[in-house]
């Protein structure tokens, strides 16, 4: 084999290391519950009592986002985007972007009181939220860790999986933020709406996870948590 | 709101365009008859007549039409972009069943290839515009910066949960009902008091693995617990106006405060800070050296 040849070779497989390398990011992991291996819990502590596993809408097309939505407000927050809104959406086409998030909101909100006027029932009102996207690492990852320090559980884009889920693949999903700069590795955690188990991964995995698909999106609802476990 | 649409509106009969009719409606005349038109259209477009009206539901009512043909122009937006138009004329009077529909989107990105091979996604990557940086909306569409996000996520609007008193209340929907307008007649926006309403089998109240209550009030009568973030139990009450009264209790002077007490910055430091620091240390390091002094000698 020539020189040359060699040279080639030897670059196309450090840069194939290097893309394999980055796309699983050795440092991730998945844990059974909401704790990093080093036994430091995440922001969040879910029930997975009431996990939802990701289905598809009418056409097919994922809810990921609705789903992610579901459990950060509907269960979470525990707001009036309750298990309805996810029924609701499994009647309309998959798929999610901002707009149409926002639009479904509306229509759900708008629907459930008209069945709620029927019954004479107090009308309810659209949960607070905000829709944050962005390219900018540190501005994003900053709010997202504010969010969770404020027991917010925010919804976020989630683009592959570091510790080989997916067969590696590149994905479009949405999946929900628990944990962010936890523990000694500032770790953060993803609770996967197709996947139990909270995957942790360091914050440079964590972007590049959450914006390979030309950036970030989230959604954060900001109406509080469940109360803390009372005590004396 | 509707006599606007006749803008939109040409009427025209057998000797073909004749004048728009909208100033007749505009100015009160209410006779003729209305026309109806039902559209059928995906759930996730908007329907709008032209660029001027979005139409909320699937039935758009015309105002008081004289006889005559009328046209609308449709239109069917999503994320922000018309994706399907549409021409329809009808009789004053008439009720006309449409369909709009549009080319199928480009199936979502995710799992292009292999899609069956792995579990179901669902971004829609090709409808997001990813800015130059960070954009923040709001429910109603309002762009924010961020430091009003900060704002919102963590202070001022909305407490910062992690440091504030919490009140959670039990009780069936009715009282839960009461209690939450009674309390809403006493609390100011931006209060530092995250309440949480629940009905007694809410999953917030008990052990999901062990399905065990965690030790909240059973909710009947209507109960509240006010807790240190921490969890610490400081106070309970029950019954929806015992519960307004400790609210208010929080809100009332505490009678070991003095005013007169409180530094005043006029004076240039604040309290435990400056000068009684520096004096502090100062004192302290000579004592230290006269007792090595003492000890010496």
């Amino acid at each position: 084999m020539s020189q040359s040849c060699k040279k080639i070779m030897a670059v196309f497989l450090t840069a194939f290391l290097l893309g394999f390398t980055s796309q699983l990011g050795s440092n991730a992991y998945v844990t059974d519950g909401f704790a990093t291996r080093e036994n430091e819990p995440a922001q969040i502590d879910f029930p997975w009592a009431l996990w939802q596993k990701n289905t598809g809408g009418r056409d097919g097309a994922g809810l990921c986002v609705f789903t992610s939505a579901h459990h950060s407000c509907g269960v979470w927050a525990d707001d009036a985007l309750g298990v309805r809104f996810l029924e609701f959406m499994r009647t309309q086409p998959g798929g999610g972007y901002p707009d149409k998030f926002k639009a479904m909101v509306t229509r759900f909100i708008e629907k459930e009181n008209a069945e709620r006027r029927k019954q004479n029932l107090p009308a309810i009102s659209e949960p607070p939220y905000i829709q944050i996207e962005s390219t900018n690492k540190q501005e994003f990852m900053d709010l997202m860790a504010r969010a969770l320090d404020n027991g917010h559980m925010p919804a976020i884009t989630y683009s592959y999986s570091p510790s080989g889920r997916y067969n590696g693949q590149q994905i479009a999903h949405m999946v929900n933020l628990v944990a962010a700069r936890v523990g000694a590795n500032k770790l953060w955690g993803f609770m996967d709406n197709n996947y139990r188990g909270v995957e942790w991964m360091d914050e440079d995995t964590a972007w590049r996870v959450i914006s390979k698909m030309g950036g970030a999106w989230a959604i954060i609802f900001l109406n509080p948590g469940p109360p803390p476990v009372p005590h004396n | 709101m509707i006599g606007a649409f006749l803008f939109l509106a040409l009427q025209w009969g057998a000797g073909g365009c004749e004048t728009a009719s909208w100033q007749l409606a505009s100015q009160g005349i209410r006779y003729g008859v209305q026309s109806r038109i039902n559209v059928n259209y995906p759930d996730d477009c908007e329907l709008w007549i032209g660029d001027g009206e979005r139409i909320q539901g699937n039935q758009i009512v015309t105002p008081w039409l004289q006889p005559g043909r009328y046209k609308y122009t449709l239109k069917l937006r999503r994320a922000g972009q018309v994706v399907a138009e549409k021409e329809v004329s009808f009789q004053a009077g008439e009720s006309v069943d449409i369909t709009m529909s549009i080319e199928p989107r480009p199936p979502v990105k995710p799992n292009t290839p292999n899609v069956g091979d792995l579990p179901p996604t669902g971004v829609d990557v090709a409808s997001i515009d990813f800015p130059d940086g960070t954009t923040i909306t709001t429910n109603s569409g309002r762009e924010i910066t961020r430091t009003q996000a900060k704002e919102m996520i963590g202070k001022d609007k909305v407490p910062d949960h992690a440091k504030c008193l919490r009140l959670t209340v039990v009780g069936n929907e009715s009282e839960l009902a009461d209690t939450k307008t009674k309390l809403a007649g006493v609390l100011n926006p931006g209060e530092p008091l995250v309440l949480g309403f629940f009905k007694p089998d809410a999953w917030q109240l008990r052990d999901l693995k062990t399905n065990q209550p965690l030790g909240f009030p059973s909710g009947s009568p209507v109960t509240a617990y006010l807790q240190m973030p921490s969890g610490e139990v400081v106070c309970k009450s029950t019954g929806a106006d015992s519960i307004v009264a400790m609210v208010t209790a929080l809100r009332q002077k505490n009678p070991t405060f003095d005013p007169a007490k409180v530094s005043d910055f006029a004076g240039g430091t604040i309290m435990g800070s400056g000068n009684e620091i520096k004096a502090g240390v100062i004192g302290g390091i000579a004592t230290l050296l006269l007792l090595a002094f003492l000890r010496k000698n």
